[in-house]
């Protein structure tokens, strides 16, 4: 299991659009992804209904955590769609 | 039945008028089955419920295709979204566990696993996230319809002329509607930024929502008008009404007619003179609005928005803000106005003690030079968005050439640290100043060694000079831009600027006011820069007019001794020589 903490930092927090960015991307991996904000329980990072219903607002602090083969790069990715704005992608 | 002529209030969703008949879309839910399913039926549910999600992903696929074929790939991605949400592993898992382990129908354990969703994303005081709920409920209508053996929506037997009202509009039924067909939408429910708003404003369809009640107190085949300007319905109009209306609804054709054959003419003059005219934009969502008005260029961006909220803006929400207007406008330049806080533009993320007189305060580059952090943040935002297409600087409030050297200085410096970070971003920026105070004017000659522009912010220029605070009722009337010190002081700068080798530029108010254009131009101003529904009347100007006259007009105002004979003088010309043509003005309303 691994895990980072990343401020989100798009202008609009995870919405409709990066939050479907977002659970394509960590589709893409085998391994188990789970984001915590504050008081909001675990959710599945693969289910965009889970992201959705964080509602993490710019600037609040997201826990991502990964688990299974390719843990670390699962991690990297979300954390740097979470935290890097959706660049390239506006 | 009440059958007199009502009038209803919402809110102004997408403009424009829309006189029809009214059609009434009453979204008929399919209830959800409650019979059990026996055990040896249950794999078959399953089935049936993988079946039905697969056709409506079919059916939301195609409808992401023609709507980014017909709109663009942005309004597309709501059914990105919406594919995503029927992909969901949590609502898929939910729902098989449910038929599964209770023996639920497929409409039934579908339904219960949505309403979940739906009653946390209802729950929150996040109104983006509430706005959401359409699409919850989109999506399960359409499964359930499926599941239901149900085919097309009933909004396709919408005849010619129709106004649909509809207690609320799934998105993915918004966007079915047939331009053709459907004249205008009004909804009970609903907000400016639903998708469903965002889809009728692409679509160019007049809409009102949060009407509350329109839906039930209309009947179908009602004669009925919506004013998506004004956000108002009318239901069963008098005579005088419709009258009014098909007359706003000529001139509206009218003038959009004229605006498409006009776009895309030069706005040159009859003795051959080009002049620029250039958008003032606050958001990026102006910007469609400023290419269609035929502006080559935003002439300035003004920035405070993004400094409104108890936190500085970072610097990756300002390149998302200033990226998107320099990539659209490309290869057309965009000038950004660094933050001109302070005045009457108050922040709460800036510690300010309050003054006895702001507009002679801490505002605008005074602001900036003090807090270097928050200015190079802004400026490394700028300039990296001009990696995208073509962005200028431009600096507000300057008084001295001490505040442009500094302002340059610290330019280079953040250049510099892109630079050797990698990132990529515009080498070349040009750097403009804002001629905003007397000072500045008076010493333009000194100042445009060191500015690649000047633009004219006549707002300030005029409250400065004359010392008068339009806000102020007693004294508003002496608030006159043609005054004759402001028209020498405006002199003064094209004069010096032209002996530079630089251009001016306007962006106040004043520009888009025809009288005071032509004398702008008749000093030496090519380029105006006005809001964008102002530039096809503006142009009409410019095509109209000679710039010799003009400037022959613009010397003989600089001997004259009021604002009230400067405009005497050069509407006489207009009326004269020129011809401008104006378009009549809208009337009062019923």
């Amino acid at each position: 299991m691994v895990e980072k903490r990343v401020t989100v930092t798009n202008v609009l927090g995870i919405h409709a659009r990066p939050a479907t960015l977002l659970v394509q991307a960590a589709s893409r991996f085998e391994a188990d992804i789970f984001l915590t904000k504050g008081d909001v329980s675990r959710i599945n990072g693969k289910s965009i209904m889970g992201v959705m219903m964080l509602a993490a607002e710019q600037g609040a602090e997201v826990l991502v955590e990964a688990e299974g083969e390719d843990a670390q790069a699962a991690l990297d990715t979300v954390a740097e769609l979470l935290g890097n704005d959706f660049e390239g992608r506006l | 039945m009440n059958r007199e002529h009502l009038k209803l209030e919402g809110v102004a969703a997408a403009p424009g008028i829309a006189i029809g008949k009214a059609f009434t879309h009453r979204a008929e839910r399919p209830a959800a089955s409650l019979r059990r399913v026996p055990d040896h039926r249950i794999d078959a549910e399953i089935q049936r419920f993988h079946a039905a999600l697969a056709s409506v992903c079919e059916e939301v696929r195609r409808t992401r295709q023609r709507v980014e074929h017909e709109h663009g790939a942005d309004l597309a991605m709501i059914f990105e979204a919406h594919l995503a949400m029927l992909d969901d592993v949590q609502m898929k898992d939910g729902t098989i566990d449910c038929i599964r382990s209770r023996n639920w129908s497929a409409e039934r354990a579908f339904s219960e696993t949505m309403a979940q969703f739906r009653k946390s994303f209802e729950q929150t005081d996040n109104e983006y996230q509430r706005a959401r709920v359409g699409d919850l409920k989109d999506i399960e209508h359409q499964v359930l319809v499926h599941l239901a053996g149900g085919g097309l929506s009933a909004l396709q037997s919408a005849r010619s002329n129709t106004v649909i009202f509809a207690r609320d509009l799934l998105p993915s039924e918004a966007a079915q509607l047939a331009r053709r067909l459907v004249k205008g939408l009004v909804t009970d429910a609903g907000g400016v930024t639903s998708h469903t708003s965002i889809i009728a404003r692409s679509l160019g369809l007049p809409t009102v929502v949060a009407t509350e009640r329109a839906s039930r107190q209309v009947e179908a085949g009602d004669p009925v008008i919506v004013d998506g300007d004004e956000g108002v319905v009318h239901i069963r109009p008098d005579a005088g009404t419709v009258r009014y209306y098909r007359a706003q609804l000529r001139r509206q054709l009218r003038r959009e007619r004229e605006l498409s054959e006009r776009r895309d003419l030069p706005a040159t003059t009859r003795d051959g003179a080009e002049i620029t005219l250039l958008a003032n934009v606050d958001l990026p969502q102006e910007i469609d609005q400023a290419l269609d008005s035929g502006a080559r260029g935003v002439g300035m961006v003004r920035t405070e928005f993004l400094y409104l909220g108890y936190r500085l803006p970072s610097e990756a929400e300002q390149l998302d803000v200033y990226a998107q207007i320099v990539r659209s406008m490309a290869p057309n330049p965009v000038v950004i106005r660094t933050v001109d806080l302070g005045g009457d533009k108050l922040t709460h993320a800036v510690d300010a003690p309050p003054e006895a007189n702001p507009f002679l305060g801490w505002r605008g580059i005074r602001i900036c030079l003090d807090t270097p952090d928050l200015f190079k943040t802004q400026l490394r935002a700028i300039l990296r968005a001009g990696a995208l297409g073509e962005a200028r600087i431009l600096l507000p409030m300057i008084t001295n050439l001490d505040e442009v050297r500094r302002a340059r200085e610290l330019i280079s410096q953040v250049q510099g640290d892109l630079q050797q970070e990698g990132i990529e971003h515009q080498a070349d920026c040009q750097v403009g100043v804002m001629i905003e105070v007397p000072s500045a004017a008076i010493i333009s000659e000194q100042l445009a060694r060191e500015a690649d522009f000047f633009s004219l912010g006549t707002n300030d220029l005029v409250q400065y000079t004359l010392a008068v605070d339009r806000g102020t009722a007693r004294v508003a009337g002496l608030y006159d831009p043609l005054h004759p010190a402001v028209l020498r002081l405006i002199q003064q700068v094209t004069d010096n600027a032209e002996a530079a080798g630089i251009p001016t530029s306007i962006c106040g108010e004043m520009a888009a006011d025809p009288v005071a254009a032509v004398i702008l131009m008749g000093l030496g101003v090519h380029l105006l820069s006005i809001s964008p529904g102002q530039i096809p009347e503006l142009k009409e100007v410019v095509r109209a007019a000679d710039l010799a006259t003009m400037q022959q007009v613009a010397r003989d105002c600089l001997g004259l001794t009021s604002g009230a004979e400067i405009r005497a003088r050069v509407e006489s010309t207009m009326k004269d020589v020129f011809l401008a043509a104006r378009p009549p003005r809208r009337e009062e309303a019923p």
